[in-house]
């Protein structure tokens, strides 16, 4: 859960506005369906946190880098990927 | 809403294959979607391009859940009284002529103004009743026992005023009657909200929805979907049908033939009995697929080399 807390803390830093409503929807929805499959969680989190199509981009690329590995990913995040957000 | 069938929706895998037995093929996250509103008792608010099954989906869930479906259209002007609920006012009127006929035994013996007034009070006003009220789909849904699911379509051509007066709806499942007041859901709707993207939704309405984004399906879906909806339909065919259509898709065209004109292309081409795609067929039948002039004239030179592509 914490992990998922952490990953819409990234969609916020992104320009994401995932109010806490959605927050606890997400984590719901996840504890409904857990995060074992990949394709399950990204389609999940993306129903309850994305409301714009065209945050659609930005949501696919830093779920594939906080799913890919957590450790890592959190700092390619923030060092690399960032600024373009902006 | 009362789901009697608990098992029906155990998983998303579940719905997915029972909606296909129903005939409707769904991709994981639309499953997905159906099993979070289910679960998690919230609206879906699906956006798409027209034609890939927005509220077809609708209508597959309300026959799989033996619920009914409650549809409403909106249209730039849509109000509450459309909406919501109004005064059937030829009874209201009746009933002040009734009423009228009543007053002298209502009053009768009755000193001075004052113990008129008093026993006129105690007399009751049904006039804004339940009695008096004529349901329209947004309280027939609250209203409905077994629950129901509540197709709000097109929610972009209404106006934003509607939009604001729907988020009472959305968010706790009852509305406002000024003359009554809170009308509580009997038992909570499905609720299904579809837009064209004719125009950027309010942040307010889409906070309070799961969101569904059903794209065009890819070439394998498509000719799922085909499959089961074009009985007789041979499989060279159906994949010369889908995979022109991929490409037509891929061009710069005004409107892109959806889902639903796909079928009703691969249903004409089966009543002409076209074994194969050529390019005398597909220009006569371009009209099916194509709704702009513009768009024809853009892609009628190119049918020779589009179909030379595929093979």
């Amino acid at each position: 859960m914490r992990f998922v807390a952490d990953f819409i803390g990234a969609l916020r830093e992104a320009g994401l506005n995932v109010s806490p409503a959605e927050s606890l929807d997400a984590l719901k929805a996840i504890k409904l369906l857990g995060l074992e499959s990949r394709e399950s969680s990204k389609t999940v989190l993306a129903l309850t946190l994305v409301k714009r199509q065209a945050d659609q981009v930005i949501y696919e690329e830093l779920f594939d880098l906080y799913f890919a590995g957590v450790g890592k990913a959190k700092t390619s995040v923030k060092e690399s990927n960032k600024p373009s957000y902006k | 809403m009362i789901i009697k069938h608990q098992e029906k929706i155990a998983s998303p895998e579940i719905i997915q294959s029972r909606y296909e037995d129903l005939g409707y093929i769904c991709s994981h996250s639309v499953a997905t979607a159906i099993y979070l509103a289910c679960h998690l008792q919230k609206p879906i608010l699906i956006e798409g391009p027209p034609g890939v099954g927005k509220t077809e989906l609708a209508k597959v869930t309300a026959t799989y859940l033996n619920a009914p479906l409650i549809r409403m259209q909106c249209y730039e002007g849509l109000d509450e009284s459309k909406a919501l609920y109004e005064w059937k006012y030829g009874k209201q009127l009746l009933y002040t002529q009734v009423l009228k006929e009543q007053l002298g035994d209502v009053l009768r013996g009755a000193r001075g103004l004052d113990e008129s007034i008093a026993r006129l009070h105690d007399f009751g006003d049904i006039f804004y009743s339940q009695d008096f009220l004529e349901p329209r789909p947004l309280l027939q849904a609250l209203q409905s026992e077994d629950g129901a699911v509540l197709l709000i379509d097109e929610i972009d051509k209404a106006d934003q005023e509607f939009e604001a007066f729907l988020l009472e709806l959305l968010s706790d499942y009852q509305v406002s009657i000024p003359e009554i007041g809170t009308v509580k859901a009997i038992s909570t709707p499905i609720v299904m909200l579809t837009s064209n993207n004719t125009r950027e939704l309010g942040d307010a309405l889409k906070r309070r929805c799961l969101h569904l984004y059903i794209p065009f399906p890819d070439a394998a879906l498509e000719s799922r979907i085909l499959a089961t909806q074009v009985e007789g339909l041979e499989s060279q065919l159906r994949e010369q049908i889908v995979a022109l259509i991929g490409k037509l898709r891929d061009m710069p065209l005004k409107k892109s033939p959806a889902v639903s004109e796909t079928i009703d292309w691969a249903r004409a081409l089966l009543l002409l009995n076209v074994e194969e795609l050529d390019s005398h067929w597909v220009k006569e039948t371009l009209n099916l697929l194509l709704k702009f002039q513009d768009d024809i004239e853009l892609v009628e030179p190119e049918i020779a080399a589009l179909l030379k592509s595929l093979r």
